[in-house]
């Protein structure tokens, strides 16, 4: 959680890291240190995100918000677990675009969507969502 | 957004109560780059009017993780630097090792928190 707004230069930072698809070697690297290869935006494992879809129960009627999803990994591996419809958001387009083409692969996109806004102005209206989650984004 | 009584989940970065100006200085060069906040994740949470809010540390595995990923990407450094350059490579590298040694001198910690609406 910052005490401040984000900086214009780490929004391009995100901006340059997501323009690109992770590379095989990259990929490779992720499976071998997380356990999974998703297109990590962070530090989570696979058996932490499994603890986070655990404390959320949430079913099919559901929906999760992930804030700075960057590639949207989180969010689909909650929805995978749960059935639950999902939103993911962040700044960079480019992430969205690939989290985009990871729930087309996952057959999730009948229930997912992608919002590019700030976590602090999202366009969502009151009391929409049953779980927000996020991994690494506020600090 | 959240519904009444909807959960916010998630893990976070962070550091620990009580620290100097010079700390907090050095934190925020190993640490990522907002990662000095007023108060802890669970206060924050607690003043922002959320209930049953609860903190599991997991420092311990944010510091294996780490540790995990400086060592296997010296296994694949050489298509690494291929792919970034030298100086992409190693500027990547020393964030890396810089993380974990703040995480050593425990400066950074990474917690698990969950509230409810």
């Amino acid at each position: 959680m910052s005490a401040g707004p984000p900086r214009q230069e780490n929004f391009s930072v995100f901006e340059d890291r997501y323009a690109a698809p992770d590379s095989e070697v990259e990929r490779r690297i992720e499976r071998e240190v997380f356990g999974h290869s998703s297109g990590v935006n962070g530090f989570a494992t696979l058996e932490q995100a499994d603890a986070l879809a655990a404390v959320l129960n949430l079913g099919s009627g559901s929906t999760v918000l992930e804030l700075g999803a960057g590639r949207g990994w989180l969010a689909s591996h909650v929805a995978e677990a749960s059935g639950c419809r999902l939103i993911s958001s962040d700044v960079p387009t480019g992430a969205l675009l690939q989290s985009n083409e990871r729930f087309s692969a996952q057959s999730l996109m009948g229930r997912a969507s992608t919002v590019a806004a700030d976590a602090r102005a999202l366009p969502l209206r009151p009391e929409g969502v049953d779980a927000v989650i996020h991994s690494d984004v506020f600090c | 957004m959240l519904k009444p009584n909807g959960v916010l989940a998630g893990y976070i970065i962070h550091t620990p109560s009580g620290l100097t100006p010079e700390q907090e200085q050095e934190a925020a060069e190993v640490g990522p780059s907002a990662v000095l906040a007023e108060s802890s994740p669970v206060d924050m949470a607690a003043e922002a009017g959320f209930q049953e809010v609860t903190a599991e540390e997991v420092t311990d595995v944010f510091l294996a993780t780490c540790g995990r990923l400086i060592s296997v990407r010296l296994v694949y450094e050489a298509q690494l630097r291929e792919l970034k350059g030298d100086q992409g490579f190693e500027e990547e590298q020393s964030e890396n090792e810089a993380k974990r040694r703040g995480i050593l001198s425990g400066l950074l910690l990474r917690s698990f928190i969950v509230a409810r609406k």
